[in-house]
């Protein structure tokens, strides 16, 4: 158990050293737009708003890290908690099961997306 | 090549893998639910799933009994490692645990500082100590236009070259040993799944091409190995490669 609890706090600590370093990069420097899929479409992608959820959580904004992608946030801290058991239960479920569970949360996480970032009007662009 | 015995080895005391049979001992293959070439962990359930061909009739293993069925009583033989890389199987279909992805992860970002740190250094250089920025005074309209010095114009091309040459040096080691110093350090290789031998440098180059492939989709590729069951990014599946623990 202590030693579940010491790979936490090394994800933990790690995942918060990166967080920071993230949202100090991107307050000098912003890249824009990371989605290729949106780059060239306009159209979000399940993953858009991933690495929003880190640089909000770097700067200490936790409600505008968890509205830039809901999944992510649950499936990061999924990660985080992972050596307490869930990891042991993910590998376990059967590759179909998991299948469903990743196909669920995508689909999930692009009605968000679309819902937060809307589809480009048409004959925008 | 083959580790030697590693006193933190938590396999340590198990045979390793593919060693010589004994003579009269039948094959004994995985049991329901239990991953080829995987010893288990004392005590850890058994994961299971990967889609290997089982062998029906095996009874499963009771979690935190001795080990069995992986390699046979011993004698005379040092326990070993998984006897990666680069020996390939020792037996057909015996496969050692495939890598987490934060190893993959930690490994690449470890490749990332070597291969990127001694450039940077370059071009940092060229660019405080070399560059002049094109001054315009706009009181008296006099115009300096900046530029650079011979030596920052040699710094740069440094710095490329040794990017350049980092990057085929780490991917060299990639193909011919199945490790980069980073994969090393975290005990992980990239091997052939067919036969657990290293890539070579032309598939381990097609490989990284193909990483491209990762990025495409969103860079869901590079997530991939999170659920998968051979744990494969885009890249692994199409060149047909799967990471594994070395020990």
């Amino acid at each position: 158990m202590s030693r579940a609890l010491a790979r936490i706090a090394v994800r933990g600590s790690a995942a918060a050293v990166a967080a920071v370093a993230v949202a100090r990069l991107h307050a000098a420097h912003d890249p824009g737009v990371l989605c290729p899929l949106r780059w060239l479409t306009g159209v979000p992608c399940p993953l858009c708003g991933s690495t929003t959820v880190f640089i909000e959580l770097g700067r200490g904004d936790w409600g505008a890290a968890l509205a830039a992608n809901p999944v992510t946030a649950v499936a990061g801290l999924g990660l985080l908690l992972a050596p307490l058991g869930l990891g042991r239960w993910w590998w376990r479920t059967s590759p179909r099961g998991r299948g469903v569970i990743v196909a669920a949360a995508l689909a999930a996480a692009w009605g968000w997306q679309l819902h937060r970032l809307g589809l480009p009007a048409p004959g925008a662009g | 090549m083959s580790y030697p015995p590693n006193p933190s080895n938590p396999y340590g005391g198990q045979p390793g893998y593919g060693y010589p049979q004994q003579p009269g001992v039948p094959p004994q293959g995985p049991g329901p639910g239990q991953q080829p070439g995987m010893p288990q962990q004392p005590g850890m359930p058994q994961q299971g799933g990967y889609g290997y061909p089982q062998q029906p009739g095996v009874p499963p293993q009771a979690p935190g009994m001795p080990q069995q069925g992986y390699g046979y009583p011993q004698q005379g033989m040092p326990p070993q490692g998984y006897g990666y890389p680069g020996g390939g199987y020792q037996q057909p279909g015996m496969m050692p645990p495939f890598a987490s992805w934060g190893a993959r992860a930690g490994a690449y970002l470890l490749d990332a500082l070597i291969v990127g740190v001694a450039p940077m250094l370059f071009f940092v250089i060229a660019a405080t100590a070399f560059v002049t920025q094109p001054n315009y005074d706009a009181a008296t309209g006099s115009y300096e236009p900046g530029g650079v010095e011979t030596a920052g114009v040699v710094l740069y091309l440094l710095g490329t070259l040794a990017a350049v040459g980092l990057g085929l040096w780490v991917l060299y080691q990639e193909g011919t040993t199945g490790q980069t110093p980073g994969k090393k350090a975290l005990n992980i290789a990239v091997l052939r799944e067919a036969d657990g031998r290293p890539l070579g440098f032309g598939m381990a180059f097609v490989r990284k091409l193909c990483h491209i492939l990762d990025n495409m989709a969103c860079y869901l590729g590079w997530l991939w190995p999170l659920w998968d069951a051979k744990k494969q990014t885009f890249a692994d599946k199409i060149i047909s490669s799967v990471v594994v623990r070395t020990r």
